[in-house]
Parts: structure tokens; sequence; C-alpha cells
């Protein structure tokens, strides 16, 4: 069936004004059939576009973000709860394994990071036991996980400090606890946190002496695809990038246990 | 024993497509998986090309999907083919990140973080799909005479509407307008065992 000229364009401005719109899928014009849509032609056109340009694959870890975040289906459809998954380990060569915060299951990723942050004050205020014993009974119930962190080396800088980064289910909040940590001079270096990633250490802050007791350290946001985590003592509380010894480090993410 | 052509690989993907769309309507997070795995190279570059950052592109691709994995039910096979729901959908979220932020101050970092990658692992049909069909949309945007293809990749690639392309460009609306008519017609007419595959 032909269609006059005038139809034809105004059922390709029918469709570019769908699109001005934000409308993905609009409705066909006319009464045609479904299927035989005489608007469709042109919206698929349109779609070919794309095909202009060469493909770009995305990271991996924007896949395994993404399906990070869709529930686990069991055989049946239902939902898998998170303790079904054993703890992985990190490879440090990132061969085989994938990173530590890859778990396909949380529910409660909110509620987790607010109770990171909670146990993070719960762990300044020492004399409370109690309500850090609570704390940690529902951290382990909500599947928050944990980076010890160690001395390496046969000759450590510090052999008696030891931490652990803990890190709530939505993958994003963490908080950083080290004890015995001698302070560094302020003026002349400074204990600097690395998240090692695949592509490039990130920064993920500098230790904070000001208070006595453990130093503390926590954020919102991580980077993707993380290795291992590192502790440097560097020269100065500017740098981009690891240049300092090794502290503490660990390449471990293991289940909050009681 | 008969030949395979593109056409029948393209029909099959299609169908394929639809079948996985339903899948994801009903919460088969393995079927995102698979179109994820079938779409995303075409979709990021899309956004890339848009955003010209590939850490914002990734952002908006991930928004994409998850768009996906919630409005899959809603996808109508009448209406456009999936690979088309795709593309509009990345196209769309692309270009609302666009507008959001100022775009002469990220052009300079951007221009270096950009990098580009192609994942030559996967030698799968679907692959093989994707390049042909990348070939014959540059060799006929490439017949577009300039004015034509360039007032297409603005609306396209920038989300202007014509009355935009025409204050932009200083060109005429009657032009504009006359420009994008032809070049979608021809477009049509040129892609059309393309858009066979797709119907």
């Amino acid at each position: 069936m032909k269609h006059k000229a005038g139809d034809e364009d105004a059922l390709i401005e029918a469709v570019l004004a769908a699109l001005d719109h934000g409308d993905e899928q609009p409705a066909t014009a006319g009464e045609e059939p479904p299927g035989e849509g005489q608007s469709r032609p042109f919206l698929e056109t349109l779609g070919l576009l794309a095909y202009e340009l060469e493909p770009v694959a995305p990271s991996a870890a924007c896949r395994d973000r993404l399906l990070a975040q869709l529930p686990v289906q069991g055989q049946k459809g239902e939902v898998v709860p998170f303790r079904a998954k054993p703890a992985a380990r990190w490879d440090p060569t990132g061969s085989k394994s994938p990173p530590w915060y890859l778990r396909p299951v949380w529910m409660h990723g909110l509620a987790a990071s607010l109770l990171v942050a909670a146990m993070f004050l719960g762990a300044i205020l020492l004399e409370r036991g109690r309500e850090l014993h609570q704390l940690q009974t529902v951290a382990v119930a909500l599947g928050v996980e944990y980076c010890p962190l160690n001395p390496v080396g046969d000759n450590p800088i510090h052999p008696g400090a030891r931490g652990a980064v803990y890190v709530a289910g939505d993958h994003q909040h963490w908080a950083l606890q080290i004890q015995g940590l001698e302070p560094a001079s302020p003026d002349e270096s400074a204990y600097t946190l690395w998240f090692l990633t695949h592509d490039r250490p990130v920064r993920g802050g500098v230790l904070d002496f000001s208070s006595n007791g453990p130093v503390h350290l926590r954020s919102a946001s991580m980077p993707p695809d993380i290795r291992a985590v590192q502790v440097t003592l560097e020269n100065s509380d500017a740098v981009t990038e690891p240049s300092g010894p090794t502290v503490l480090y660990g390449d471990q993410m293991l289940p909050l246990e009681l | 024993m008969t030949p395979i052509d593109s056409s029948t690989v393209a029909s099959t993907s299609s169908s394929e497509d639809v079948a996985l769309v339903d899948r994801i309507a009903h919460r088969d997070a393995e079927a995102l998986a698979r179109l994820y795995d079938r779409y995303s190279a075409i979709m990021m570059a899309l956004a890339q090309r848009i955003l010209r950052d590939s850490g914002e592109a990734e952002d908006v691709l991930q928004e994409a999907f998850v768009q996906v994995w919630k409005q899959a039910e809603r996808y109508n096979p009448a209406r456009s083919s999936v690979s088309t729901w795709l593309v509009l959908i990345i196209r769309s979220r692309a270009i609302d990140r666009l507008r959001r932020r100022q775009v002469g101050e990220r052009t300079a970092v951007a221009a270096q973080r950009e990098k580009t990658t192609v994942d030559t692992s996967n030698r799968g049909v679907q692959t093989v799909l994707v390049r042909e069909r990348h070939k014959r949309v540059q060799e006929e945007l490439a017949r577009l005479p300039s004015e034509q293809r360039n007032v297409i990749e603005l609306a396209f690639y920038r989300g202007l509407t014509q009355s935009e392309i025409a204050a932009q460009t200083s060109i005429p609306l009657g032009t504009v307008k006359t420009r994008t008519l032809l070049a979608m017609k021809k477009l049509r007419k040129a892609l059309g065992p393309e858009i066979k595959e797709l119907l």
C-alpha cells in the first residue's frame, strides 16, 4: 500500500517528536495492524543509526555491578538467602576469582550501610561493649563483610598494628578501623589508605590520629573492581598513588561472624 | 542443507531477543545477562559517543539495563524491535545526563579519561550480525549528503529538536525539516533489508 508523501512526512515527524519526548516505544500511527505500523520502519531506521558506531565493550566490572543488583533466583524462582553463597577469596593476581565485593545477594543494603556507620561509632566508644556486640549481631544478620589488614614482610614497620575494612551490603559504604599504629609525624608523613583495583590504586583517605585510641576512616563510596586494600606511609598527604612502604595489607573478604 | 544467511540469523536473533525480554519480565536475571552480552557494546558505544566519557557512559549503561529489568513487561514487540528499544533507552538516558551537566568543563577531562576498547573475544553469531549492520549503516550514512547527515547526527546524538538545530546552525527551520525528512526517507529505503529483519 503506497502512502502519500505528506503522510510519510507526518509519520517521520511523529516519530521524531516522540523521540524528543523520550518515548522509546511510540505508538504506531494510523490504524495499521500490530507489527505493520507505518511509522515503525522509520523508528527502526533511527534504531539502526547506533550501528554506525564501532562497538565498545564496557568493563567487566560494569556487568558484574549490574547483575549484583538483581535478586538471585533459585531453581524454582525463589530468592536465595545471601548466606547460601560461600565467601569469595581475592586473587591478587586478578586472574580467576571475582572481585571481593561482588556478592550477588543482599537484601538490606541501606540498612547495612547505616549499621556499618553505627558499628564504626560503637567501636570508638570501646567501653560500650554490649552495644557493640548488639550492633555486630545485626551486622552479621545483614551480611556485612570485612577485609582484615595485617603487617606484611619479614620486618614490618608496625608489627603490632592490625585493622579491618568493613563493607556494607551496597558495596559503597565502608569503614576502616586500625589499632596498634603509632602516629606519623604530621609534618613529614601520612598513613594513607588505598584500594587496589584492576586499573590503578584509588586513594581511600588519610588516617586521622587526632583522637586517642583506634584510628578510623569511613566513606559512602568505593571504587569498583577492588583486588586488595593497602595502607602505606607517605611523605605527604597529597600523593595520588602509593609510593611509600606498606604498613598494612589485606586481600581477603570474609563474612562477619560473632 | 540450507545455508544460513544473515537474514536468517537476524530474524532468529530478533525472535530470541523478544523471548529474552519476556523472560526478563518474569524476573529471569540470566536472560538480562544474555541481553546485556548481546547489546551492551553497541549501547556503550552510543552512550560514549553522546557523553564523551567512558565512566559516565558505563553509569548510563547500567541505568538503562536497570530500566529494562524494571520495565520489561511494558515492552511491546509490535511497536519496535528489542534492538531499537534498547538503543532508544540508552540514547534517552545519555541525553538526559548530557543536559544535566556542563559539557564544556568536562570535555577536557573526558578526553583524557576516555578510552575505547573492543572486545574481540566474542566471535558468536550476534557479533557477526552487529558487524554486518555496522558496515551497512556506515555505508548508507556516508552516502547521505553532508548537510542531511549533519541534521540527523545533531538530532540523534545531541538530542536537539529541529528548532534547536535551526537556531544552532543558523539554518531556516523549514530547511532543517526538509533535510531531516529527506535523510530519513533515504535511510529508510536504503536500509530496507535491515529494517525488514527487525520487523
